[in-house]
């Protein structure tokens, strides 16, 4: 059955970097939005969901308090039937984690937690806006281990204003140090309209140089390996068998439900997406409405992009039959002749039931996919 | 207004250094000659397109007649409007012909420019009286005594001669009028005599067709005639006659003296020779021809291509909607190695070029990929024969021909006395011969040299601002071709050679050259999935590579189920970038390579 996914769009503050639709919201309008929420599976998923895969993510779950996380709990109870869930994460914004918090999560059915560490670094934490403290992280892990949760992601970010080679590879260690078997590590981005983008254009601040990124990024993939965690997508790392199965969903293009303002789903290849505005979100629902619009159906050439797009991440790649199941052509029908320049290149290989990108693709992965687009040629 | 006495009619022009306030005087002319309706009086009446009022050039000259009363009396201006730039010279004195006078404008804050003098000369050639303004008295700045001393300098005028205006405020202008009565011959004529009438314009109209402007010389030109064009050997009735004021107004003839348009059902300008002579097509065997008609012949070349191959025809059609208005602008279908079919496209001069290039992106929409600018070569043949070369590419192996030879201009700059050394300097450097110098008052100089018009083209312009931080100006004029020691620099791509990239270069900077426009292309290709190597070769022998590193860490840090839209969009923007590129032997040359090779000199490390 579909995977979950369920947004919740606040934040302790905003973080610096943060382009994504989150705010910063008080107890009443938390609460509104858990009503609204409940509304949404009412309307939606009236005779409930059995996704094997759950995941809530944000904004910062975890700034909910534990009766609010208790409440959202209790509409899980009446329409998600976990039982053939194997993977339930919530994302964790490490200062914002309590124990009653997280017995909270617990009962909710959780039992995989990613942390939103991105540096153990107080300077770095700073510079990125971040809400927590450096010391905390290793506090909320044990919290979560306690009350149970024992699959845990930390994020970590590489490439900030300032960041050295050394002081990256010592946030990868202590990261490993606390004992987890997945980390996802995400080159910072300057998103445009975000204070920090500002402050790049104003040059109070400076870009990472592309070598360093490129360095560090070579350096997550060797000391995340060294240590049993392998590359399985650009930025993810997991012990084998620990990865996020919720995420490889979308990397499959399968298909998942996106509940809450701003979620967006996909069923059969066709992307839903809710409205990015509380307020629009919930006056929708109000009116008995599905907050969501459907994008058009997409095209056989559409929907090979969107799979390469988002499985050649992987570093297994796309598998070739998944290709021709979900685009009705085979790819080396649409993709044959950039995909051969690209293997000449030693960019992307073939293997009998797989095509990936190889390491040295992966880094420019972008521009691979681009190619590949080229030849698919369809229009928005 | 025919019936008046040619004793009461003025025919001339305004002659100036561009920003000298032309446009602005001939306001000023118009607005006092006609109650003018304010509201349909369009800024700058006299510079019609769109285009022309955003450069601010007056691009094709037109002609405007000004009924004027001076005490009691009534007069007929007939203003015509030449275009100011250097690109429009042979229009400029054919529209000169035209006229019996001009008026000299020299803006009194900059004094004598580079054109001002271009433009006297031109007026002293086409015998025309010509009577000394200095305009924008109005300001601060402006330096009547100064502007005096520089026009008896170079042309010498007397102060007592020179009309201070403000075609802005309007004030003095009832005294140049005045002064224009007096001092400006009446137009002569024979009206016993058969018919010339000299063409001095020609408008593309998209209700009328072309409509001609003409000065009759001799004899009338009714509604009805059947003319003959000399030049052009062709024939055509006349639809209709009259005189341009705030619009076309009819008139049933106009006589020897006059200056006015016709109409006869002519498709394009193409069809018109400026400066070509109408008679009566019963004459057509006996008359001779007003002198001094030629083609104006094309200085500069570019290829133009579409981006998108599909659009071959879109683009043939829309140059000849362009042709429609613009006839000096000639194109003829080529086919290039790297660039696919596109137009070989001639042009006057290099502004001429730009003004097209705007005219094609906003008139046609079409995206389009322009070959460096190069100008005409002729080669001489063992036979003895002469072959127009119009692009490197098609330059034959030395073997096949004796000499090269290519275009010459005499290049004249104003300059502040300061900047002497650095004109010199750029212009002895870029192949000039050092012709003469006049001074222009105390602290102004006019310098002249020979200069192959190469090296003019070659950004020259850009690096006398630079060099004189503003204040030189510059003109120049055709004087042949002479032989030089030319090679052509092939270019390389990832091992395609790129004919539209290939330069005809002096022996002495081929090297640097080469070095240079590398370096450039270095710059302009993106960074590619692959190596990319650049190499610049004389014949066979490669006198310069370069390398285009391949591309670093390029992927996106997340993409998750929500990043999905956002991800296509950005993606589809990619492609169409992508799209508009030249494709070159696997490589994506944007369409400022092709350009680069304009902006590189003979300098190491420019
Ligand atoms: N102050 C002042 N400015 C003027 C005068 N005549 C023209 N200008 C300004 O000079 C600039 C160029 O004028 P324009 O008539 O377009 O010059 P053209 O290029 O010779 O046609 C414009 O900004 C005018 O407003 C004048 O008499 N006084
Ligand atoms: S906590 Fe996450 S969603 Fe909230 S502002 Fe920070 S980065 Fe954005
Ligand atoms: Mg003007």
């Amino acid at each position: 059955m579909a995977s979950l996914y369920i947004h919740v769009p606040f934040c302790v503050r905003k973080c610096g970097y943060c382009d994504f639709y989150s705010g910063v919201a008080g107890d009443a309008d938390i609460e509104r939005y858990i009503a609204a929420l409940d509304r949404e599976f009412a309307l939606r998923a009236p005779t409930g969901l059995a996704p094997e895969t759950i995941f809530i993510g944000g904004g910062t779950p975890t700034r909910l308090s534990a009766p609010q996380l208790g409440a959202l709990g209790a509409i899980l109870k009446r329409y998600v039937d976990l039982r053939a869930c194997t993977e339930f994460t919530c994302e964790i914004n490490p200062g914002t984690l309590t124990p009653q918090k997280a017995d909270a999560l617990v009962a909710m059915g959780v039992n995989r937690a990613s942390f939103g560490v991105q540096s153990f670094e107080p300077k770095y934490l700073q510079g990125l806006d971040r809400a927590h403290e450096a010391g905390v992280a290793p506090r909320a892990l044990e919290i979560a281990r306690a009350a149970g949760i024992s699959r845990l992601n930390m994020d970590l970010m590489f490439a900030m204003p300032g960041q050295t080679l050394a002081e990256f590879e010592s946030d990868i260690r202590q990261a490993l140090n606390l004992g987890t078997q997945h980390i996802s590590m995400y080159a910072l981005t300057f998103e445009d309209d975000t204070p920090l983008t500002r402050q790049l254009k104003q040059g109070t601040i400076a870009e990472a140089p592309p070598e360093l990124e490129e360095a560090m990024f070579q350096l997550a993939g060797r000391v995340a390996g060294e240590a049993g965690l392998a590359r399985y997508e650009v930025s993810n790392f997991a012990r084998p068998g620990a990865e996020c199965a919720h995420n490889l969903v979308y990397w499959t293009c399968g298909d998942w439900h996106g509940f809450g303002a701003g979620a967006h789903g996909m069923t059969g290849g066709v992307v839903t997406r809710n409205v990015a505005d509380f307020a629009a979100y919930e006056r929708c629902l109000s009116e008995g409405n599905v907050p969501h619009v459907p994008d058009a159906p997409m095209a056989p050439a559409e929907r090979a992009e969107t799979l390469l797009l988002m499985g050649l991440r992987l570093t297994r790649g796309v598998e070739l039959q998944r290709f021709r199941q979900f685009t009705g052509v085979d790819f080396h029908v649409a993709c044959g002749e950039p995909a051969g320049r690209l293997i000449e290149l030693g960019l992307l290989e073939l293997t009998p039931a797989h095509v990936r990108a190889t390491p040295r693709g992966m880094l420019v992965l972008d521009s691979v996919i681009l190619e590949l687009a080229m030849a698919l040629g369809y229009s928005v | 207004m025919s019936e008046l006495p040619l004793s009461k009619m003025r025919n001339f022009c305004i002659i100036a250094h561009i920003d000298h306030g032309k446009s602005t005087l001939a306001d000023r002319l118009l607005s006092m000659s006609y109650a003018v309706d304010k509201r349909k009086m369009v800024e700058q009446t006299m510079d019609s397109m769109d285009l022309e009022r955003e450069r601010g050039i007056t691009i094709k000259a037109k002609a405007i007649a000004l009924p004027m009363n001076l005490n009691g009396e009534e007069y007929l201006f007939n203003l015509i409007d030449t275009p100011g730039h250097v690109d429009f010279g042979y229009e400029v004195s054919r529209a000169m012909n035209a006229c019996e006078g001009a008026l000299l404008l020299v803006d009194a804050t900059q004094g004598i420019q580079a054109q001002t003098v271009a433009n006297m000369y031109l007026a002293i050639g086409a015998d025309l009286e010509v009577v000394p303004v200095a305009n924008k008295v109005d300001m601060v700045a402006a330096d009547f005594d100064r502007t005096c001393g520089e026009l008896e300098a170079a042309f010498g005028t007397k102060a007592a001669d020179v009309v201070q205006v403000s075609g802005k405020t309007g004030l003095g202008v009832d005294k140049l009028v005045e002064e224009i009565v007096k001092r400006i011959p009446p137009p002569e004529g024979d009206i016993t005599k058969p018919l010339r009438a000299l063409i001095f314009d020609a408008v593309y109209d998209d209700y009328r067709g072309v409509v001609v402007y003409v000065r009759v010389r001799d004899g009338a030109l009714r509604a009805g005639d059947r003319i003959f064009m000399i030049g052009t050997r062709s024939e055509y009735d006349v639809l209709e006659v009259g005189v341009v004021r705030m619009g076309l107004h009819k008139q049933p003839e106009l006589k020897c003296g006059e200056v006015g348009y016709v109409i006869c059902g002519i498709k394009t300008v193409q069809d018109v020779g400026v400066g070509d002579t109408i008679a009566l097509a019963k004459h057509k065997n006996e008359i001779m021809p007003l002198p001094g008609y030629k083609k104006p012949q094309p200085m500069v070349y570019a290829g133009v291509y579409p981006t998108n191959a599909a659009e071959f025809d879109q683009l043939r059609k829309g140059l000849q909607k362009i042709t429609l208005s613009d006839s000096s602008i000639t194109y003829t279908p080529e086919q290039s190695d790297a660039l696919g079919s596109g137009f070989r496209c001639g042009f006057l001069g290099l502004l001429h070029m730009e003004i097209f290039q705007e005219r094609v992106e906003r008139e046609l929409g079409l995206d389009l990929v322009q070959s460096a600018p190069n100008v005409t070569y002729e080669i001489k043949k063992h036979d003895g024969s002469i072959e127009r070369i119009e692009k490197a590419g098609d330059l034959p192996d030395p073997t096949v021909y004796d000499e090269i030879l290519e275009p010459m201009v005499k290049l004249s700059v104003i300059t502040p006395t300061e900047y002497i050394g650095n004109v010199m300097a750029l212009s002895l450097e870029r192949r000039g011969l050092y012709l003469n110098q006049e001074h222009l008052g105390k602290d102004r100089v006019l310098l002249s040299f020979k200069m192959p018009l190469a090296e003019v083209i070659f950004d020259y312009f850009d690096k006398l601002k630079s060099g004189t931080r503003g204040y030189a100006t510059m003109d120049y004029e055709p004087v042949g071709f002479e032989a030089a020691d030319l090679v052509k620099v092939r270019i390389m791509i990832a091992g395609d050679e790129v004919d539209a990239l290939a330069m005809i270069v002096h022996r002495q900077f081929a090297e640097q050259r080469g070095r240079n426009l590398l370096k450039k292309l270095k710059e302009e290709i993106p960074k590619h999935l692959f190596v990319i190597n650049l190499q610049a070769a004389i014949g066979g022998k490669v006198i310069a590579s370069e390398k285009i590193g391949s591309m670093g860490k390029n992927v996106l840090a997340k993409c998750y189920g929500g990043d999905i839209t956002r991800k296509k969009k950005l993606l589809e923007k990619q492609k169409k970038g992508k799209k508009r590129m030249k494709m070159i032997g696997g490589v994506e040359v944007p369409q400022g390579a092709f350009l680069s090779i304009l902006k590189v000199g003979n300098e190491p490390g420019e």
